[in-house]
């Protein structure tokens, strides 16, 4: 099936799901290309690098139950005396596949504006691999 | 639930000494006006009632409900000074009536007009519209499964 809809998504932070999420966007895998080209070659050569497992940015609705709680918490300065380490994440992209792996909060944020909601936004940072499944 | 909002705008009207001193509770309404009722008189219509919180995993609850309020009178001055009691008094009204928790009321624009009457019988009024939008918190979702 060619298209699939994105209601039901969803993202969980260290155990806890996070509520209210309107846009979660990830910006890509990258791998570093090392230019290995000599003087003798016509054309550039490559070798693979390392793989970048990019940044993850959850955007909700400021959820009065907590919802993002465990993602507040983790960079909360008011909790710093726990420092701040890797836990694991999943999304589940409308019951069409997911990804899952390890990452660290690295930004928190909240919108306030006329004629709207509440918004806070995210960003986690992947540590080591991405796991990608079809679950469809 | 818009019912539930504007039964709550109709409270906030008549519970504001200064809109019942100059329109009785009894002549605030959102039920139809007979074009041979007294006046002055408000009426109340809802405009939209729209979803301000979509979310992928459905929990968006908060809501806008865009109230006309209608100010008739005889004259424009009449009308225009009704219209401006409801702001005073709607403008950031908030608080719980009829079970519904109103989270914020905003004016958001006045505007008159005059209706000359389709009868010969009948006489022009004068009406006052104040635009207020409700933000509320509507009852979660339980979504059917289609089988």
């Amino acid at each position: 099936m060619a298209g699939v809809s994105g209601f039901g998504s969803t993202f969980t932070f260290d155990g806890g799901a996070s509520a209210n999420i309107i846009s979660i966007s990830m910006d890509g895998a990258k791998l570093t290309a090392i230019d290995i080209t000599t003087i003798a070659e016509r054309h550039r050569t490559f070798t693979a690098g390392v793989i970048d497992s990019g940044t993850i940015t959850v955007e909700a609705n400021y959820d009065t139950g907590g919802g993002q709680s465990k993602a507040w918490d983790q960079i909360s300065i008011t909790a710093a005396s726990a420092a701040p380490v890797a836990k694991s994440f999943s999304i589940s992209a409308g019951g069409a596949y997911t990804i899952s792996g390890s990452g660290i909060v690295t930004d928190f944020s909240t919108k306030i504006g006329i004629d709207s909601v509440l918004t806070v936004s995210f960003t986690v940072k992947v540590t080591g691999a991405l796991t990608i499944a079809d679950t469809a | 639930m818009s019912n539930l909002v504007i039964a709550a705008v109709r409270t906030i009207l008549t519970q504001s000494t200064a809109v019942t001193t100059l329109v009785p509770s009894s002549r605030i309404t959102s039920a139809y006006r007979l074009d041979v009722g007294s006046l002055p008189a408000i009426v109340l219509a809802v405009q939209s009632d729209i979803a301000l919180s979509p979310s992928l995993d459905r929990q968006d609850q908060v809501r806008k409900c865009s109230i006309d309020i209608e100010c008739i009178a005889g004259n424009l001055g009449d009308s225009r000074t009704i219209g401006e009691a409801v702001r005073v008094s709607m403008h950031g009204a908030k608080g719980m009536a009829n079970s519904t928790t109103i989270q914020e009321i905003r004016e958001n624009g006045i505007t008159s007009t005059y209706d000359i009457g389709a009868e010969g019988t009948e006489t022009g009024i004068h009406i006052t519209v104040v635009t207020v939008d409700a933000y509320y918190a509507s009852a979660a979702v339980n979504p059917t499964s289609i089988t």
